[in-house]
């Protein structure tokens, strides 16, 4: 039950805890919750009264802890004295542990005391005895014969969006926040951290709460962002109009090739703080943002762009590295054109919304008055320096010129012959029939590829079953009613395939079903496929709950082997049917075979990996040798009887009157087929780039007065600088005055990657071009002491445990350096203070 | 030692921002609590402070917790909690918290009314403990009202047994508090009996008695009549010289509707943290003031009770008092009426005072029904042979007390106590009534078996 655990296949040894499984989940021995309500028989001890249980209370207790004590190794256990919500009366407890206590040393058979987790921990220390090994992790979970609890993976998968969503625009606000130094009034991230830090709850972004509960966590969530929505909005202007020079240079743009040398007389490292007075408060920029943007609605960019005025569109890039990527924003004007910040036109493409979007667009947005006219997303790249932003102005164009954006063709396919879409190095086949993916080329990979991918759901179980009776799938189990997966689409009924050709993007826009819509894209310079789905709602008219996922078959000989990560980290091997710590009983060769997917999933032979990377925590697996499946949305009618005692049917209810219908998730996920060995750097970046999206934000000013923006390019880092591919800097928070907390993330495991899986050299002087480091402090992970002084007890290892690979660590900072070296998946928490001048 | 000095000292200062002082309470509250200026507003004082006052609606709340002595449980089942998979009820936890509770704020008050718990209580308390409880009695906090050893029947008890029971428990009360309870509290028996009135309250010395039991239709008129209160002269014979203040509580004997705040209620919190959700003290004040003014217009003098209590409540008396301490700080904020702990003794002194004529009430309240068709009169004969035990007993503990006086009471050997103790707990109204589960029927029996056996 208890074990030494190493969850990293990559830090090993240097990263192990002691893991212990409880007795009895959290609660009591049978017979002894002393909680108000409990019908456990209390300590009746008082001659006078009748029904004294002394003896029998107390050799019950004896019995309990003797039978546990078999299963335990040392002379130590441990018993769990409360359950939920539990000591409401605490007099209930203490008053029966109090009775416990002396009666049980006093008859002497066991030995029995009040304790703690710490004081427990001590003496199984004390004992000095080996421990087994344990690696990887515990799911999926499963509470009985077919009950696993995998279906919670993707429960409320909007919620796990929206919590996505904000986590990355967490990180902006804090950035910016930082830069501007943290004010005493006006708005913070600090309630947008509080409402984070309280949906990452077990019954929080799980789903697996009641559904007013889930909107209470959604409202947290929206007042949080719309505060800290206003302090980006009220930072960037200041940003935009403040006499920084753009210290970015794009020439060199990668440490991997050289290390910037940062000489110590430079004048461009002691620049004034970026001031602030409220003095030029009305010369500053109003900047809005766009949190529908995700269902295409902004008003600042729907608004109807006049002559003489300009779109102004800053991209923010909260990664270290410098990224050149294609934006979307809709738009109602066709004739436009778009330029930099140097004021270079440059190429841009009108892309129709397709169906699905334009579905949710009317659910949400309804009869928006802007909505009668036609909606465009514009399109266009974008290069934004590491840590900074860039702006771009989109402007009304003359008829025809050749720097208006360029209008996409639009095909309407149902004629014979497949689907080709092309990119530099990338040639995808799509059946014409019935829009699937066929076939997957990269030429300059020479990654040649079948794929096949399509929807279809489970039919969740309703409980009326032989085998564990009653038992239905609902929030937190995923219990199909057999292995079939239902295809969505229609065989006999193919919608017309719509194909959007441009200079920028090609995208195949799709109705799979009523309730399912997707948009197969690639971009001109991609190598892989980005998937855009709109499903929902669920159809329940059949009184049959269901759960939809997407399966992504390819001729991948990955032999009952997949990978799942762990919370966005590492990757976790996971064997079909299979259980490395015990002999596994299949009763549900489905469920059981779920495991979490934050980052992404992949699967692998000797010469390909098929990678699919999501938007957010889902679950998934992979049933066939070849294919993936990931569960997109689930709209379910039973409660599964594990206390949330609801159904999981989400619905929405826009505007008094009209019926309510089942939700509507929109997403996205991306494919890709490398050759093996290559593809844990894309996995890698591209799924930073999904976390970390560019933020935009949008003004309109006068096309010829651009004073309100005297910065439009930006970077904290120095001029050149970016950090290494491997590197990402995953918290920058200003604790208070003069504190900065960073945590600098190395992203590669061991052996992922030929050459990012190294450890990197960091100089922290390159990340603050505009301020002076004074002194570095490396912290624990939760930045609560020095990691100097950590010193976490250490646990001896059963002979014939498997020790894993050598670890590397990264060696830590040396007093008054400010170099800092990162070894693959370690995480360096740090506190810095900085010089100030006056 | 050291945190026992630091806690005394902590109830020192809080006692001192309760009673004033406020500059230096604040400073010490802003050392003390305030980490972070940010999260100042979410600290309040309440001002539980408080009693009548001339010209406005008085609101006399009064804590209470009825414990039936023998129900859908056993007496000691009750007392020590077993057997919660029947009923979630433990009076040994409702007077452990209730004391604690009591003695966090001296304006706190609790009326506590069965002897039969009480004393099983007080002699598990150790010397420390007892003294405490003595200090609350004495400065008024807690009060021993009705104070016989159970709340008896009053349909199918003989009289010498009632005067037995109520002895029993005052003398208790005498012995160890020097108290003499005032004030008749038989809020859930099924009807009342002219003994009751003119017997066990006036000849007691009872200047007062409640319950919450008439019939529906009596009620609804008194209502309208304002005779919810009365004098009631239950003997035709000694008629004035034997009369008492009886008083129909105005809901049962639980708070009106929205105010019940035991561990389990329903009922809403009062929600006044500016930093969390759903605050709601606007809301809550104004229903408080809406009902008291309601029940005001029923009752003839400015002063109306509020019966903050029920079955086996205050198992967690802290669930009760931080809300009666939020209600009595925020609804005399408010001002519109006035709101404080009080007592049953404290109502009857101001109702005393007020020096108004009340109407006549004679005789009895039989037969109870509580809505139509329901008529509370199978009791009057359920569970014959119990009714017949106890009655037989009854005059053997007659006859043994004589020889025990004959002889002289002897320190060692037998007595009566046990069977004195054993009617005293029968007497109880869901007792003798024969209205309590088969299993406490049995314990019943055997509790008068032991009891006789002893005597034989």
């Amino acid at each position: 039950m208890e074990f030494v655990w190493q969850g990293s296949r990559t830090l090993g040894s240097t990263a192990q805890i002691l893991g212990g499984v409880l007795n009895n989940l959290y609660v009591p021995p049978h017979g002894f919750e002393f909680d108000i309500a409990s019908a456990d028989p209390p300590i009746q001890d008082n001659p006078l009264l009748y029904d004294i249980n002394v003896q029998e209370r107390v050799d019950s207790f004896v019995k309990l802890a003797v039978e546990q004590g078999k299963e335990f190794r040392t002379n130590h256990i441990m018993w769990t004295m409360g359950s939920d919500f539990t000591y409401e009366n605490a007099n209930t407890w203490f008053k029966q542990i109090d009775k416990l206590i002396h009666y049980v040393n006093k008859d002497g058979r066991v030995n029995a005391f009040y304790s703690t987790p710490s004081i427990y921990v001590d003496a199984n220390h004390a004992e000095n005895i080996p421990w087994p090994l344990k690696l990887d992790d515990f799911f999926p979970y499963a509470d009985r014969p077919h009950c696993y609890w995998t279906g919670y993976f993707t429960s409320r998968p909007t919620l796990k969006r929206y919590v996505r969503q904000l986590s990355a625009y967490l990180q902006v606000a804090r950035q910016l926040e930082f830069l501007i130094g943290k004010r005493k009034v006006g708005p913070t991230t600090d309630s947008l951290e509080e409402a984070m830090a309280v949906v990452q709850h077990h019954d929080g972004i799980s789903g697996t709460e009641q559904q007013h509960v889930a909107d209470d966590y959604a409202k947290r969530l929206a007042l949080g962002a719309a505060e800290a929505e206003e302090l980006v909005g009220s930072v960037l202007p200041i940003l935009l109009g403040s006499k920084l020079k753009a210290r970015y240079k794009k020439e060199i743009n990668s440490e991997m090739k050289t290390v910037p040398h940062v000489g110590s007389g430079n004048t461009s490292r002691s620049p004034p703080e970026i001031s602030y007075s409220p003095m030029n408060k009305d010369k500053l920029l109003k900047v809005q943002q766009c949190a529908l943007l995700n269902i295409s609605y902004c008003p600042p960019t729907e608004a109807d762009i006049v002559s003489g005025k300009s779109l102004v569109v800053v991209a923010y890039n909260s990664l270290g590295w410098a990224r050149e990527e294609l934006i979307r924003i809709p738009v109602t004007n066709s004739m436009l054109e778009v330029k930099d910040s140097k004021g270079n036109v440059i190429p841009s493409q009108l892309v129709p919304l397709s169906e699905g979007f334009e579905k949710v667009r009317n659910i949400y947005i309804g009869d928006d008055s802007q909505n009668k006219h036609l909606i465009f997303w514009l399109v266009f790249y974008v290069a934004v320096p590491p840590f900074g932003y860039n702006s771009y102005f989109v402007t009304t164009s003359m008829a025809n010129t050749p720097n208006q954006a360029s209008k996409s063709s639009v095909e309407k396919l149902d004629t014979v012959g497949d689907v080709v879409l092309k990119s530099r190095d990338l040639t995808l086949s799509l059946s014409k029939l019935n829009g699937q993916l066929m076939h997957f080329e990269n030429h300059r990979t020479k990654t040649n590829a079948s794929i096949e991918q399509s929807y279809c759901w489970y039919n969740a179980s309703d409980g009326n079953t032989n085998e564990s009776r009653l038992q239905a799938s609902g929030a937190y189990i995923f219990r199909p009613n057999s292995s079939t997966c239902f295809p969505v689409q229609d065989p006999n009924n193919y919608a017309p395939l719509k194909v959007i050709r441009g200079t920028l993007v090609d995208e195949i826009h799709q109705e799979i079903s009523p309730w399912v819509f997707q948009v197969v894209r690639l971009l001109k310079t991609s190598e892989h496929v980005e998937i855009e789905f709109v499903v929902g709602p669920i159809p329940i008219e059949d009184d049959l709950g269901k759960e939809l996922v997407t399966k992504l078959h390819t001729n991948i000989s990955s032999v009952g082997e997949f990978y799942t990560d762990s919370n966005g980290r590492d990757f976790v091997k996971r064997v079909r049917n299979y259980r490395s710590d015990w002999n596994l009983n299949v009763t549900e060769p489905v469920a059981g075979n779920y495991y979490p997917v934050n980052l992404g999933i992949y699967l692998k032979d000797n010469e390909k990996e098929a990678s699919l990377l999501v938007d957010r925590a889902i679950g998934g697996s992979s049933l066939t040798d070849g294919e993936l499946e990931v569960m997109l949305h689930r709209r379910l009618l039973h409660d599964d009887g594990r206390g949330v005692a609801e159904a999981l049917n989400e619905s929405i209810c826009i505007s008094n009157g009209e019926p309510c219908q089942g939700l509507v998730v929109q997403g996205q996920f991306f494919i890709n087929i490398d050759p093996v060995g290559n593809a844990a750097r894309w996995r890698r970046t591209q799924g930073q780039k999904i976390y970390s999206p560019l933020q935009l934000a949008f003004a309109m000013i006068p096309e010829t007065n651009h004073s309100t923006i005297t910065t439009p390019e930006f970077s904290s880092l120095i001029a050149g600088y970016e950090l290494p591919p491997n590197i990402v800097i995953i918290t920058l928070q200003e604790l208070d005055e003069k504190n900065l907390l960073l945590r600098l993330a190395h992203i590669y495991e061991a052996n992922e990657d030929a050459e990012l899986s190294q450890v990197a050299t960091i100089n922290l002087e390159n990340l603050f071009a505009h301020r002076k480091i004074d002194k570095v402090s490396e912290l624990s992970l939760s930045a609560n002491q020095l990691r100097s002084k950590m010193k976490p007890l250490k646990w001896k290892l059963e002979t014939g445990a498997q020790m894993v690979g050598s670890p590397i660590r990264g060696a830590p900072i040396k007093d008054g350096q400010f170099s800092i070296e990162i070894a693959p998946m370690e995480i360096k928490t740090l506190s810095i203070k900085f010089k100030y001048d006056n | 030692m050291a945190e026992g000095m630091c806690s005394l000292l902590l109830l020192h200062l809080l006692l001192l921002c309760v009673v004033g002082s406020c500059e230096l309470c604040h400073a010490w509250w802003t050392q003390n609590y305030c980490y972070d200026d940010e999260f100042c507003p979410a600290v309040v004082d309440y001002d539980t402070r408080g009693g009548p006052v001339a010209g406005k609606l008085n609101v006399h709340l009064v804590s209470h917790s009825h414990d039936d002595v023998g129900w859908l449980k056993t007496v000691d089942q009750y007392y020590v909690g077993s057997n919660n998979s029947i009923q979630v009820a433990a009076v040994q936890y409702i007077l452990d918290s209730v004391i604690l509770a009591l003695q966090e704020d001296p304006n706190r008050k609790f009326i506590y009314v069965e002897q039969a718990f009480f004393q099983r209580w007080w002699r598990e308390q150790s010397k420390h403990k007892q003294r405490i409880v003595k200090r609350l009695v004495k400065a008024g906090q807690l009060e021993f009202i009705n104070g016989g050893w159970c709340m008896h029947d009053e349909a199918s008890t003989h009289y010498i047994d009632m005067i037995d029971q109520t002895t029993l428990g005052h003398r208790y009360i005498k012995k160890q508090f020097n108290k003499v309870p005032r004030i008749g509290w038989q809020i859930d028996p099924f009807g009342h009996s002219a003994i009751q009135a003119y017997l066990l309250g006036a000849e007691v010395g009872f200047d007062a008695v409640f319950f919450g039991r008439a019939d529906y239709q009596d009620i609804a008129k008194r209502r309208i009549d304002r005779t919810m209160e009365f004098v009631w002269q239950g003997s035709r014979t000694l008629g004035s010289t034997a009369q008492i203040l009886g008083g129909v509580l105005n809901n049962l004997y639980v708070p009106p509707h929205g105010f019940e705040f035991d561990i389990a209620s329903a009922d809403p919190p009062i929600q006044d943290n500016p930093l969390l959700y759903d605050i709601n003290v606007q809301e809550r004040v104004d229903s408080f003031v809406k009902l008291a003014v309601e029940q005001g217009k029923e009752f003839r003098t400015n002063h109306i009770m509020w019966t903050m209590g029920s079955d086996f409540t205050y198992e967690n008396a802290n669930t009760w008092f931080k809300q009666i301490d939020k209600l009595i700080h925020y609804v005399n904020k408010d001002g519109r009426v006035n709101a404080f702990y009080s007592t049953p003794s404290i109502y009857v002194d101001a109702n005393h005072a007020e020096n108004i004529p009340w109407p006549l009430k004679l005789d009895d309240f039989f037969p109870y029904a509580d809505r139509p068709h329901c008529y509370w009169t199978g009791y009057f004969t359920s569970r014959p042979t119990l009714k017949r035990y106890v009655r037989q007993l009854s005059a053997y503990l007659q006859v043994a007390r004589q020889l025990e006086f004959l002889i002289g009471k002897r320190k060692v050997g037998p007595t009566t106590d046990s069977l004195e103790e054993a009617m005293a707990v029968v007497q109880h109204h869901d007792g003798i009534s024969g209205t309590e589960q088969q299993h406490v029927a049995d314990d019943y029996a055997k509790r008068l078996a032991l009891g006789a056996a002893e005597v034989l």
